[in-house]
């Protein structure tokens, strides 16, 4: 118990290194999340729009996604070295399962004759999509989002090994000196931001979500 | 209003073997209600999309007032043309009132106008607009979402509706009261309707001329009661019933078998309104003591029906001999 109070202890008197860290921890998330996402949007709808490759595509990232993501990690450092691309690049590949299938079952979910019913009445493509497809399947895609974005933060901690900063530092230097405070605050500061995050993100699905 | 013109209009999907419709010409004149029948797969619903092009034809083609349709871009051509389906398919994330305004979003019209379109339509369908406007589709019953449908399709005021099966999925007691309306909107409207069915009943009630479809040709297009009483062939024959004399009789008004009222008559004659339809007329002849109906219209009698005309009436042949 003591070792929780010391670590809240820890956040307080070293507020400003911690929220040095907070904001390591954020970017790299963020940025895995926003670059993910511009990716999975256009595919996932290749993937609606063209059911041979479906199949292909779910199953390719499937399998990326059963790779450990320490695994991931160590391989693309032969590629991208100790740097923030590696952490980016290990995000983007983990959280396009996620967003892809939300995609593509937040499509698939649409009433066909609604669909029928919008191209019989004279609505284009890109209005179909906007007006009718985007707002019904929006609320299944953002739980995606949200599953997502607490991937990312869970991965970026892991992320601090190679040395990119972040919350996850506390963690590993908290092991490696032997200090339970730093432990704890680590653990503490990484749950509080996927809390915090979680919550935005759920209130923002709320708030896009048809009222009916 | 609008005239449809099908030339030699053929449809094979890829990979059948038959064509879905062979050599298809047909024309359906301004403001008529015309009913396309026959079961299913008898390529009825691909005919209809060809109008609106969601389904476009393998040769021939389509004119809408005697322009190509072909030559006018898709979309445009949609939002010119009233469209139902069975399903209906209202949008679940809109109210009704904005699911009426749909087209004339896309069209542009002003605000004030599409506010004042949408009072108009919820009152044609008889939907209380201060009651119905800001529903949303999953707060509202199936038969008053059809009709939202229909309100959707007449938003824009087109000339053309095409109406797919449109109460195929509607309870009986529901689909006769629509069937009612969707006739006395058409009085008020008179649309060109091009309307799908499957069922026998719902074709001759409604229909002003029907085209009965088998195996993807056109086999006999008429008047009910011209298809009635002259059956193409023994198919058109047993779809529609056509041995069935009541059945018949139902499709016409007393009015078209009037004998002259003569100088004096029973007083305490049954009486039958002109525009009832003969089967009633049958019915309550059976149930009178008289052999005489006495027909009016708008409570004034003018004129008489009695056994003998409706049974001519069946058998316009036996006339004719006795004329000779």
């Amino acid at each position: 118990m003591n070792d929780i109070v010391d670590g809240f202890n820890y956040l307080v008197t070293e507020r400003t290194a911690i929220w040095q860290l907070l904001g390591q921890h954020v970017t790299i998330s963020l940025l895995g999340l926003l670059i993910a996402s511009l990716i999975a949007l256009p595919l996932g709808l290749l993937v609606v729009r063209v059911r041979w490759l479906a199949g292909i595509v779910m199953a390719l990232l499937s399998i990326l996604y059963t790779v450990p993501s320490l695994a991931m990690l160590i391989m693309l450092i032969a590629v991208f070295g100790l740097s923030k691309t590696t952490v980016v690049v290990t995000l983007v590949i983990y959280a396009q399962v996620i967003l892809v299938r939300n995609i593509v079952v937040g499509m698939q979910s649409i009433d066909r004759a609604v669909l029928e019913a919008a191209r019989g009445l004279g609505m284009n493509a890109w209005q179909i999509w906007w007006r009718v497809e985007l707002p019904l399947a929006l609320p299944i895609m953002l739980a995606g989002l949200r599953i997502a974005a607490i991937m990312c933060i869970a991965i970026s901690s892991i992320a601090a090994m190679i040395g990119v900063g972040g919350l996850g530092q506390l963690l590993f230097q908290g092991i490696t000196f032997d200090r339970a405070d730093m432990i704890w605050a680590g653990t503490i500061s990484i749950a509080a931001l996927a809390l915090v995050c979680y919550g935005l993100l759920a209130l923002l699905e709320q708030r896009l979500t048809p009222k009916i | 209003m609008s005239t449809i013109e099908f030339q030699h209009v053929r449809k094979i999907y890829p990979k059948a073997t038959t064509a879905a419709l062979a050599d298809i010409s047909l024309t359906i004149n301004r403001g008529e209600f015309v009913i396309l029948l026959g079961p299913s797969g008898c390529g009825k619903t691909t005919l209809m999309k060809m109008i609106n092009r969601l389904i476009e034809p393998s040769s021939g083609t389509i004119l809408l007032d005697g322009v190509d349709i072909q030559t006018v871009n898709a979309t445009k051509l949609r939002q010119q043309i009233g469209y139902v389906i069975q399903q209906v398919g209202l949008f679940p994330h809109m109210t009704v009132a904005e699911n009426i305004a749909v087209v004339p979003k896309l069209l542009g019209w002003p605000k004030a106008k599409i506010q004042s379109r949408i009072d108009e339509l919820l009152s044609l369908i008889q939907l209380d607009p201060a009651q119905f406007r800001h529903r949303y589709p999953a707060q509202i019953s199936g038969g008053q979402a059809q009709r939202v449908g229909l309100a959707r399709a007449l938003a824009a005021d087109p000339g053309v509706m095409l109406m797919d099966e449109p109460f195929g999925a509607i309870d009986a007691i529901t689909r006769t009261i629509l069937q009612d309306e969707m006739l006395r909107i058409q009085q008020q409207l008179h649309k060109t309707i091009v309307f799908v069915t499957h069922d026998v009943e719902e074709a001759l009630r409604l229909a002003d001329k029907i085209a009965i479809l088998h195996e993807g040709t056109i086999v006999q297009y008429d008047t009910p009661l011209n298809l009635l009483r002259n059956p193409a062939n023994q198919y058109v024959a047993e779809l529609l019933g056509a041995d069935d004399l009541l059945r018949r009789l139902s499709l016409i008004q007393v009015r078209h078998v009037l004998q002259p009222l003569p100088k004096s008559y029973v007083a305490s004659l049954t009486t039958i309104e002109s525009s009832h339809n003969l089967r009633d007329g049958l019915n309550q002849l059976l149930a009178s003591s008289n052999d005489q109906l006495l027909v009016v219209e708008h409570n004034q009698p003018i004129g008489m029906l009695s056994l003998a005309a409706i049974h001519a009436y069946l058998h316009p042949e036996v006339i004719n001999e006795r004329h000779r």
